[in-house]
């Protein structure tokens, strides 16, 4: 890998969406975003090997000088190592993936070519963002990510529901990110580096000394990128904005919200993880992680719409992540983080599927009886399904076995947390496959099964999800830096058994039951509310804003009267001291006279601009002579 | 004398004469009954490919695979050709920009001498290609009459539109004047030979200067003050790039300009501070402010856009002097990327008023540009790029040029010792005349997006091959905005 073939991840879908910007043909716009992304997958995954032939704890960096100024050079750069290797491809394999799903999904959208360009451009900084080597870089993408998602959750703007879902999650992320950036200007601050690494010097490298506000440097600003972290990859409180971003088209909520922009916040804090290490702050991390894991859990449990209850399971694994990391370090947390990504994007576009075949329905109390009449996407779904709720020798069971062996190594409450969360998402998506699958179909139209350019990513990514632990094992977690525990035999039975209890629950619960619009046992008020943090919101937060917002009203109409006095008073004192006089210096000398002064000006230096050959001449032989005066006056 | 090495050394040149040649036979025999239009397309293709070529073997040239022995050519040619990278870099450079001209000057064809209009504009070229590559002072005179008459032809050559009268005089307004200045030019040359006793100037330095070298250089600089419309030689500029066809204008405004800096970089090249500096800078000193200060106060007035942008060109050539001043290698480095910077920029924006021409059949004045957001956004938006990298505006081109000009001017203060102490001040009077600039430019882009149209709009397509050209200045003006470095870091290391 040389600098250009790295920087070319990125740089790929860039132009891809650089292109398709001018394109007003949907299937061609596609067909150059496909290749864009082909290309990029192709080189994330040469990348991805190569960054497994590397000794432990190297990482190559590519740096390109942007600008210098004064001896003081900014730099750019691209970073690999393990972690971007198997990140970067993950991120194209599973983006490239639902690039083609969505060809066939946004089929009869007019506004397709525009799609697929914010698609790429998304790509774009997602990739960006997980190669930079630089603070200043990854959060430039960062920012990239977070302006395509916006457009991508708001892309069926002409929703009222859409549109306000995407403004909600670009300001709830916006305001981790008023976190992070606070924390690069302290990182910048104390080190004067931003780069991650650079031969020993970096951020990531060199540690931080010193105190800000009688804590340690490195502790605040672990926190503060933490706050970013929070926000993208919707942690508790900011996880509000990840439900509503259903709104979007499916395969946006398949890659922005299972494989890549939330996985975003998990990466920057694996990524950063020394600098966790060395605050101590981990703990923070894995207590916000659980307490989100637990919560989510709880609230997808009373969801009908069955997106949103993928949205709120996205929100509890990633509180699993978070645990990970916490706890265990860097491979623990990036191994759920992967296979989350292939299972989760499984669902997701399986449930793109799954509405799509049923004309456009979300709500679970009008489907059933899919499984008779969508048969692949079905068993895709269930293949999904098992990983997610880590059955035995899938993919989500190994990866949620090393959690729970880490939180039980580090600290017993955790672990009971999460193994609850984990009891709760089994017996949830057991309660929602019962819901889409079994029974007579409940809604106007009987559901059919989607095209091929659906069903084929659906059974790639199936495959992916049951069989890529045991693989992903092996070679990815073994690579990436974190410690490994033992696993006794008291953490395996307990995941073993909160799984299939939990599918047993949900069987139990659900299973003879008549569905549909007959009132559901576990999804009671509070759950279906969501807990009412919108609500708490809007009651403290949003109070809040409107108050400041009267008293500035205030403020401002006090400060206009405090201005008009003034005026009235200046405008007194000045016809008092000169009377007459004031039009005459108001007009001369204030901003209006001088412009004017200017414009007149104007004449007098084009003056000699009279058109006569002879007086243009003159003008040679007088600047000559003038020039030749001063020269001897100087020597 | 090693012929060979001279051919290897000319190829590209000759690729142009070549082109020069044919454009001129084929629409002398072939299409003399042909139309205007269809002469014109032909001319500019064979001249179009005549720069290609000449680009390929500069590339060749460049990348060594037709190696140029420099050393052997300085020596048989006394410096008359300096191929280096910096230079031949240059040169290409200049005939890019002549081959985006070339588009430009097809659309918008003025004037029944199709192919002597062509030629000029590559004799031009040519000479401009000479002017950077010489560093002999006979040679570079030379190169520049070439340059100078070339461009008096093309002033001429604009019988459209009712102004041949005007063309006509400001053709000769422009030749009398350039003609005097030449010989202002000629008369400081042949002091600064006596001087030196040597016309070749990369071996020539000036340990101190005597009086004759400093008289030297004030003729110099009166015939150099002409070319790059310096105040107070820059009368012959707003009637020469009013009255001549646009193409040919936007010609004089860019490729002259880097040219004409290139060639006084060189001049100066002898002088070596702290030595000179007392009898020349304040020459130049003078020369920056009342350029500035007579290009961007005349502008405010202006309400035909080409006569703006020359008021335009004599400020900006007033910054770029303000980076002259320093004497340092940096300061030569940013007063060349500045020039280039604002070449590339100022071409961009006669293209765009070249087009607006052609549309309405007359020059354009400000108000014509009213609610053409609406009428054609491309355009608009390629205008936008073009007028806020004049006005200097990040991230575009112009903003990092003006920067570099300004950190140099400042950087180089402790080597200052005279009156002209620290050059904080001709900083200070360059950042206020840019505040005033803004007013002018402002302007422009006023009428083009706020204000309503009026008239309907002959709405005549552009055509691809200018578009592409206006495309590829706009990008160029955007790039070289976002990352300077490499232009910047390459004229430091080949140039100075």
């Amino acid at each position: 890998m040389t600098l250009e073939t790295l920087a070319l991840i990125p740089l790929l879908p860039l132009v891809a969406a650089a292109i398709t910007s001018g394109v007003q043909c949907g299937r061609r716009s596609a067909g150059i975003a496909i290749a864009a992304m082909l290309g990029s997958c192709v080189l994330a995954l040469m990348a991805c090997s190569e960054s497994w032939g590397m000794a432990a704890d190297t990482h190559k960096t590519f740096d390109i000088e942007w600008l210098t100024v004064g001896g003081t050079a900014i730099n750019f750069g691209f970073v690999l190592d393990p972690l971007t290797g198997a990140m970067a491809a993950m991120v194209t394999f599973v983006g490239l993936l639902i690039f083609i799903f969505s060809f066939g999904y946004m089929k009869d959208d007019k506004r397709m070519a525009r799609f697929f360009c914010y698609l790429s451009l998304f790509a774009a900084g997602m990739l960006g963002l997980v190669l930079a080597n630089s603070l200043l870089l990854l959060f430039m993408c960062w920012e990239i990510v977070g302006v395509a998602s916006y457009l991508l959750i708001s892309f069926w703007n002409h929703k009222p529901e859409a549109a306000a879902a995407g403004k909600k999650a670009f300001i709830v992320t916006r305001i981790g990110d008023m976190g992070f950036l606070i924390g690069i200007l302290l990182a910048f601050k104390s080190t004067g580096t931003l780069m991650l690494y650079d031969g020993g010097a970096g951020l990531l490298e060199t540690g931080m000394a010193g105190t800000v506000l009688g804590f340690k440097t490195a502790a605040v600003v672990s926190l503060l990128l933490f706050c970013g972290a929070a926000g993208k990859s919707g942690q508790l409180p900011l996880h509000v904005w990840l439900p509503d971003a259903m709104e979007g088209p499916t395969p946006v909520s398949a890659l922005i919200h299972a494989a890549t922009m939330v996985a975003a916040g998990v990466f920057l804090v694996a990524r950063a993880m020394p600098m966790f290490v060395d605050g101590g702050t981990l703990p923070v991390v894995a207590w916000v992680g659980a307490l989100t894991a637990l919560v989510a859990a709880f609230i997808a449990l009373g969801q009908y719409d069955i997106k949103r209850i993928l949205a709120y399971s996205t929100v509890s694994q990633l509180g699993l992540m978070m645990v990970g990391l916490g706890v265990g370090g860097v491979a623990i947390g990036m191994f759920h983080l992967l296979t989350h990504a292939f299972f989760k994007a499984l669902l997701f576009i399986g449930a793109g599927s799954i509405i799509h075949g049923c004309h456009e329905e979300q709500d679970i109390r009008k489907m059933g009886g899919v499984w008779k009449s969508m048969r692949i996407t079905s068993i895709a779904y269930l293949c999904g399904t098992a990983a997610l709720v880590a059955f035995p020798f899938t993919s989500g069971f190994f990866s949620k076995d090393e959690i729970l062996a880490g939180a039980w190594a580090a600290h017993r409450p955790i672990f009971w947390i999460a193994a609850f969360a984990s009891l709760l998402t089994a017996i949830y998506m057991t309660r929602q496959c019962l819901y889409v699958f079994t029974g007579a179909h409940r809604g106007e139209h009987e559901p059919h099964e989607s095209p091929k350019v659906m069903t084929v990513p659906l059974v790639i990514l199936a495959v992916a999800a049951l069989g890529l632990g045991a693989v992903a094992r092996e070679t990815i977690f073994a690579k990436l830096p974190g410690s490994a525990f033992p696993h006794e035999t008291i953490v395996i039975v307990v995941s073993i058994a909160v799984a299939l209890g939990g599918i047993l629950i949900g069987w139990l619960v659900y299973g003879g039951r008549e569905l549909g619009e007959a009132p559901d046992p576990l999804a009671v008020a509070p759950l279906r509310e969501k807990l009412w943090f919108d609500e708490l919101y809007a009651a403290t937060v949003g109070r809040l804003w409107n108050l400041m917002a009267i008293i500035w009203e205030q403020l401002n109409e006090l400060l206009l009267f405090v201005r008009d006095m003034a005026v009235a008073l200046a405008r007194a004192l000045s016809s008092a001291v000169a009377i007459g006089g004031d039009r005459r210096f108001i007009d001369t000398f204030a901003f209006d006279g001088l412009c004017e002064k200017l414009r007149d000006s104007s004449w007098a230096v084009t003056r000699p601009q009279n058109g006569f050959l002879p007086s243009y001449l003159r003008l040679i032989a007088f600047g000559a002579v003038a020039l030749g005066l001063l020269l001897f006056w100087m020597i | 004398m090693d012929y060979s090495a001279i051919f290897t050394a000319l190829l590209p040149d000759l690729f142009v004469v070549v082109a020069l040649f044919a454009a001129l036979g084929v629409d002398y025999t072939k299409l003399r009954s042909a139309s205007l239009a269809d002469r014109a397309c032909a001319a500019s293709r064979i001249c179009g490919v005549g720069l290609v070529g000449a680009l390929v073997a500069l590339a060749f040239q460049l990348t060594g695979s037709l190696a140029v022995d420099g050393h052997a050519l300085e020596v048989t040619t006394h410096g008359q050709l300096v191929l280096n990278a910096g230079t031949l870099a240059l040169k290409a450079l200049l005939f890019l920009l002549g081959l985006l001209v070339l588009p430009l000057a097809a659309r918008t064809i003025s004037t029944p001498q199709v192919s002597e209009y062509f030629a000029l504009l590559l004799l031009a070229t040519l000479g401009m290609g000479f002017m950077v590559t010489s560093r002999n002072l006979l040679g570079a005179f030379v190169a520049l009459e070439l340059v100078s008459l070339s461009l008096y032809a093309l002033t001429a050559l604009n019988s459209a539109q009712k102004g041949s009268a005007k063309s006509a005089e400001a053709a000769l307004k422009y030749f009398t004047y350039g003609g005097v200045a030449s010989a202002f030019l000629l008369f400081g040359i042949s002091y600064l030979f006596g001087a030196l006793g040597q016309l070749d100037i990369t071996q020539a330095t000036l340990a101190e200067a005597p009086r004759l070298v400093v008289v030297a250089y004030l003729f110099i600089l009166v015939g150099l003050g002409f070319k790059l419309a310096l105040a107070p030689f820059h009368l012959w500029a707003p009637d020469v790039y009013q009255a001549a066809p646009t193409p040919a204008a936007a010609w004089i405004a860019s490729g002259s300009k880097i040219a004409g800096v290139a060639l006084l970089l060189a001049l100066l090249g002898p002088v070596s501070l702290p030595s000179a500096h007392s009898a020349i800078v304040p020459l130049l000193l003078l020369m920056a402010v009342a350029s500035m200060a007579v290009g961007n106060l005349g502008a405010l007035r202006q309400s035909n856009v080409k006569r703006l942008l020359a008021y335009s060109a004599i400020a900006n050539a007033g910054y770029i002097l303000v980076a002259v001043v320093a004497f340092t290698d940096d300061g030569r480095a940013a007063a060349l990327f500045y020039a280039i910077v604002y070449a590339v920029a100022t071409l961009g924006a006669f293209a765009v008023v070249s087009v607006w021409n052609d549309r309405l059949g007359r020059e354009a004045l400000i108000d014509d540009f009213r609610g053409a957001w609406k009428a054609s956004p491309g355009l608009s938006l390629a205008l936008l790029v073009f007028v806020l990298s004049l006005a200097g505006i990040p991230p575009l081109a112009g903003f990092v040029g003006k920067f570099y000009l300004f950190f140099a001017a400042i950087h180089a203060a402790p080597q200052m010792e005279y009156w002209s102490d620290g050059l904080y001040w001709l900083v200070a009077v360059a950042l206020v005349f840019s505040v005033v600039a803004l007013y002018y430019y402002l302007k422009i882009l006023k009428a083009v997006f706020v204000r309503e149209e009026t008239g309907e709009m002959d709405n005549t397509p552009v055509g691809l091959p200018a578009s592409v050209a206006i495309l590829v200045l706009a990008l160029l003006t955007v790039a070289l905005g976002v990352w300077p470095e490499p232009v910047v870091e390459y004229i430091r290391l080949y140039l100075f």
